[in-house]
């Protein structure tokens, strides 16, 4: 009897924890995506303004940047540092970050577009690609607070619910 | 370095190709051939990868990295409106190591001020030379001397104003001088000549202003109107000899605003910075 109720205690949690993680991911998705235009928004301004060189904006960028974004601007700028060009630094970085982070595939697929692009051209032209990439990620961003708004409670009630299921089942 | 041909580099105003291991030798056949990723590389490593940020300084040709090292660059130029846009295809950099000589200037001093006995100030000065015969770091050496002054001469310290466009003079780094430019020396880094003059006469209330290579027309008139603002001035301009660069048309109305009280001109005769003549132009 007491193995059962350990089991079921068990079932419950898992299926509870990975409900829950599920339904961070969908909370926590809008506000890294908020704050990662945020840090475009002023990578814009230190290219178009400062015209501070890339390590040095992305060092500045890591250090106001909250988890886990400021690890984006962080590791480039330390990749960048160690001889490595843009474009790699960039694009290693992003795998880094997403990997760590709540945003998809389809967010890392906007960020990677910008590797190509990045220091390459004139102050112009720069802040055209990254306002378009803002553009890009504003538009995930909306899609992404609908996503919250359908599935965050739904991910946490199936994670609970799911449980509760199983016990019944195994009993 | 230039794209598939021998490195380069010149000693003490010799060309030495470079081998492989790093020696030098004369002979280009036994010297390490640079490749076209080894001109991307080491433009990827001068730039930081941020092209951007020397947008203004590409369309001068050459860009000046933090020390005040000025690397020429040669490739594709293109035009937009008949001025230059870029330079793309880089297949040339040429490194031009800067270097601070404390003291280049210390026997120019004495031949330069207004009153030798009882020294109170200094002439305004132009210093004249073909390229490379130490300009840059007499100037350099020049306005340390004045900023700090000599009590062995009776130069006071003056108020100095550096304006420094392609940041070679003081080779600031984040608004900070790397080379000694003396104490009572403000830096105007990158900033034209012509809007540097006018912009410390309003601002920063200079006794000396000190600006590098005078060219155009705006840099002339700039200086004048420093000099009317009772200002000493001292400049650079390219020149081998006094004679010739009296005759050269844009600088005209400095001789006859009698804007410089002394012209020194330089050679390498026995190395950069050899004084050969100093006249008073006034």
């Amino acid at each position: 009897m007491n193995l059962r109720l350990i089991g079921a205690a068990a079932v419950m949690f898992s299926t509870t924890v990975i409900g829950f993680c599920m339904s961070q991911k969908y909370r926590e998705r809008p506000r890294q995506l908020r704050d990662l235009i945020d840090s475009l928004q002023q990578l814009v301004t230190e290219v178009s303004f400062g015209m501070y060189s890339l390590p040095e904006a992305f060092a500045a960028l890591s250090r106001r940047s909250s988890f886990p974004i400021g690890l984006l601007y962080s590791r480039t700028s330390a990749l960048m540092t160690k001889g490595l060009s843009v474009e790699k630094s960039w694009s290693v970085a992003v795998t880094e970050m997403v990997s760590k982070s709540a945003l998809t595939s389809t967010d890392a697929a906007v960020l990677q577009r910008l590797a190509v692009c990045l220091g390459r051209s004139d102050r112009n032209d720069q802040v055209r690609h990254l306002q378009y990439t803002i553009g890009r990620l504003t538009q995930a961003e909306v899609e992404a607070l609908r996503e919250r708004d359908r599935k965050a409670k739904l991910s946490l009630y199936l994670g609970w619910g799911t449980g509760v299921c199983t016990v019944i089942l195994l009993y | 370095m230039r794209a598939h041909r021998p490195l380069t580099a010149c000693f003490a105003g010799e060309d030495h190709f470079i081998e492989v291991s790093g020696r030098r030798c004369m002979n280009p056949i036994h010297a390490y051939g640079v490749t076209w990723e080894d001109i991307q590389a080491t433009w990827q490593l001068m730039t930081h990868g941020s092209l951007y940020a020397f947008e203004e300084e590409m369309k001068r040709g050459y860009i000046t990295l933090p020390g005040g090292h000025r690397v020429g660059i040669a490739g594709k130029v293109i035009l937009e409106r008949g001025e230059v846009h870029l330079i793309r295809d880089i297949a040339g950099l040429n490194l031009r190591i800067a270097r601070a000589v404390k003291g280049a200037a210390k026997d120019v001093v004495p031949r330069i001020l207004s009153r030798p006995k009882h020294a109170v100030s200094v002439e305004s000065t132009l210093l004249i030379s073909p390229p490379q015969c130490g300009k840059t770091t007499m100037l350099r050496d020049l306005a340390r001397i004045v900023s700090s002054g000599d009590p062995s001469l009776g130069l006071k310290a003056h108020k100095v104003v550096i304006i420094d466009e392609r940041s070679e003079i003081a080779a600031c780094h984040r608004g900070i001088p790397q080379h000694d430019v003396g104490p009572k020396t403000d830096v105007l880094d990158g900033c034209p000549k012509a809007e540097g003059a006018l912009m410390a006469l309003r601002a920063l209330s200079p006794e000396v202003i000190v600006t590098d290579e005078i060219g155009r027309i705006e840099d002339v008139n700039a200086l004048i109107e420093a000099r009317n603002g009772g200002v000493c001035v001292m400049a650079t301009a390219h020149g081998k000899d006094w004679e010739e660069v009296k005759k050269r048309p844009i600088l005209q109305p400095l001789w006859e605003s009698c804007v410089f009280g002394r012209v020194v001109v330089l050679s390498r005769r026995r190395g950069p910075g050899t004084v050969e003549s100093v006249h008073c132009s006034s």
